[in-house]
């Protein structure tokens, strides 16, 4: 899994390349989620366009990261959900608690209300 | 076109997740040869690497010198898959439920629940040199015809 990041207003998009399937991918995402609060930056995006799939340990990964941001005071919220993650996060209801988006627009937007 | 014959392969990996996209890639590409559809394709390969990743993950502890077995048979619109790891073996009863709304953001815990979610039938039975074996079947649903009604003629 690789992570670029890029700034759209007040929100960072992380873009997301690969697999997410636990072990190093845990600890890279959360030292980019911990310096991101750090640097005072609450708003996440975490775009999947280029993942196609996650097991259970990379769901893991990104329940870790969302509970770090709402610790922290902040949202992270999921862009481009592919087909195959979306039926993973329905079944395992962690769907009532990501909001995701298909739009980058709708997506940034929806940080200010 | 789907495939009548019966097909079998094997795969071996070392436990090391980053061949977890092997996984994928054989699944994918044996699957399409029977007559699944795309969803039934995706949940198979989605619990084969469920499988896989408890066997290197928590079976083999990530041991080099240990691997993960993958046998895949196929036949009509059924594939059967066997993961097989050289773990002590464990009691999969306490892992079975689906997570409580108050643990719904726990880390951990839902693998075999996606598998049994995705598949048609899970078992679990020791494998013949020790370890466990996940066995895996998914049976496709009739795959709708988009073509229109078929021609009664046809060449072979």
């Amino acid at each position: 899994m690789t992570i670029r990041q890029r700034q759209v207003g007040d929100v960072v998009v992380l873009d997301i390349d690969g697999k997410i399937v636990g072990g190093v991918d845990h600890d890279l995402f959360q030292e980019k989620i911990r310096a991101l609060l750090t640097a005072g930056k609450h708003n996440v995006l975490v775009n999947l366009e280029n993942v196609k799939w996650v097991n259970s340990t990379g769901l893991g990964v990104l329940i870790a990261g969302f509970r770090t941001v709402q610790t922290g005071g902040g949202r992270l919220k999921l862009l481009h959900v592919s087909e195959r993650i979306h039926s993973l996060l329905t079944i395992t209801r962690l769907s009532t608690k990501f909001e995701m988006f298909e739009s980058e627009d709708e997506a940034t937007a929806s940080f200010a209300k | 076109m789907a495939n009548e014959s019966p097909a079998e392969i094997q795969l071996r990996l070392p436990s090391q997740l980053r061949w977890l996209g092997v996984v994928d890639a054989v699944v994918q590409g044996f699957a399409a040869e029977f007559a699944l559809s795309a969803d039934d394709v995706n949940n198979l390969s989605t619990a084969a690497i469920e499988a896989a990743s408890n066997a290197m993950e928590h079976a083999n502890k990530f041991d080099e010198s240990k691997h993960v077995t993958l046998h895949l048979r196929g036949h009509g619109s059924a594939i059967d898959i066997e993961v097989e790891d050289e773990g002590p073996g464990f009691d999969p009863r306490p892992y079975e439920r689906e997570l409580s709304a108050e643990d719904l953001l726990k880390l951990r815990g839902r693998g075999i629940f996606i598998m049994r979610s995705f598949m048609d039938e899970v078992r679990f039975t020791r494998a013949p040199r020790g370890g466990m074996c996940v066995h895996l079947r998914k049976v496709g649903r009739p795959i709708a015809d988009e073509s229109g009604p078929s021609d009664a003629t046809s060449s072979n």
